[in-house]
């Protein structure tokens, strides 16, 4: 290529002046997209968010809900466990109290019932029953529009 | 604003249609570029810079072209396409490629003169541009960019197929294609499928039965 004449370069900077001269943005990739367009794709770039935030959070609850099974069965067997072996050493220690026995073994009943009912709530606010049920109404819902679209011809 | 210069009956010679017809193919063949879908992303595909400018004085488009630098001041690239911010989405994809089509025409014109440092500056759009045999010339490669012939006479040819049961060896095929510039249902389809003004199909399905006619269409 060769060089430019000074009148070349000269219209050049006149009309670079002139685009300067206004708050120009650069076209985005969704210009050529009509509004209704515009709004079909917000809707489709939200749904493939939810697609990959759902997966996540679907192997991220299996990991939990694992986790959270082996640590509450834990330790509910340690509690369980040391609340009879401390029973059973107070018990012999004090073996014609049947008072005493009968107060152990309450206590042992209203532990385990506390430490049962403990995971049973914390369970219901981690991995609540109906956690699935807006999606499935926005899959049927999404489904149910595109259903209603008429399909044209190919370009 | 007078929109009635962009698809006024052209005055363009037929023998020059088919050559810009030719020249556009020739030139998205070569580039691997199409403007039907996606404008912007095709014109940054080759090199340009789009913009959006709030531009006043009646202008709706500029393109500046420096091929002799590497970017023009101030830009990330030597080629520059501004449009109107003001502008329907089926103008603003209509001067766009318009152009883009001062970029073909001057390519073409270049073409085997490496000496003359290729540079281009056009503002366009402004009053009364439309009597300029070759900005008519300009409008109607931006017609063929945004609504290809072989991609209107597939449209066309399955439309008339479905709805009116008529295919491309029928003796009324041409009849019926051309029949289309009238049809309010078809060029409202050609006008969500394609993003262009219904004018501009109407005045492309004339030229694409025209030229098909006349048989010498992309030969």
């Amino acid at each position: 290529m060769g060089k430019l004449t000074n009148e070349n370069r000269r219209e050049i900077d006149a009309n670079l002046d002139l685009l300067k001269s206004h708050i120009y943005e650069s076209a985005n990739n969704d210009f050529d997209l009509a509004p209704s367009e515009r709004r079909e794709k917000a809707y489709a770039d939200l749904v493939e968010y939810y697609k990959d935030h759902y997966k996540n959070k679907s192997v991220l609850n299996s990991k939990l809900k694992k986790w959270f099974f082996a640590l509450t069965f834990a330790l509910v067997f340690l509690l369980t466990t040391g609340m009879i072996v401390l029973a059973i050493v107070g018990i012999l220690s004090k073996f014609e109290s049947q008072a005493f026995t009968a107060t152990i073994i309450t206590s042992i009943v209203g532990t385990i019932s506390a430490v049962t009912i403990l995971p049973t709530i914390i369970c219901n606010y981690l991995f609540p029953k109906n956690e699935d049920e807006p999606l499935t109404r926005f899959i049927i819902d999404m489904k149910k529009s595109d259903d209603e679209k008429n399909i044209d011809f190919d370009k | 604003m007078n929109y009635k210069g962009y698809y006024a009956i052209m005055e363009v010679p037929l023998e020059t249609r088919i050559e810009l017809e030719k020249k556009v193919l020739r030139f998205c063949k070569e580039n691997n570029f199409s403007a039907v879908d996606d404008t912007v992303t095709s014109l940054k595909i080759l090199g340009f810079d789009v913009l959006t400018v709030p531009f006043r004085n009646n202008i709706e488009g500029m393109i500046l072209v420096d091929e002799t630098e590497k970017k023009l001041k101030g830009f990330s690239s030597n080629k520059i396409i501004a449009v109107s911010n003001q502008l329907t989405l089926q103008l603003s994809r209509f001067v766009l490629m318009h152009e883009l089509a001062h970029y073909i025409q001057k390519k073409s014109e270049m073409q085997g003169n490496s000496k003359q440092g290729f540079y281009l500056a056009a503002r366009d759009h402004q009053a009364k541009y439309s009597t300029d045999i070759k900005e008519q010339e300009n409008d109607y490669i931006a017609a063929i960019l945004l609504l290809p012939t072989e991609n209107l006479k597939g449209y066309a040819s399955r439309y008339l197929q479905q709805e009116k049961s008529v295919n491309v060896d029928d003796s009324n095929y041409w009849e019926e294609f051309k029949a289309l510039e009238d049809n309010e249902g078809f060029l409202d389809l050609i006008q969500k499928d394609f993003r262009v003004d219904k004018e501009l199909a109407k005045r492309r399905i004339g030229e694409v039965v025209e030229i098909s006619k006349n048989g010498q269409a992309n030969k």
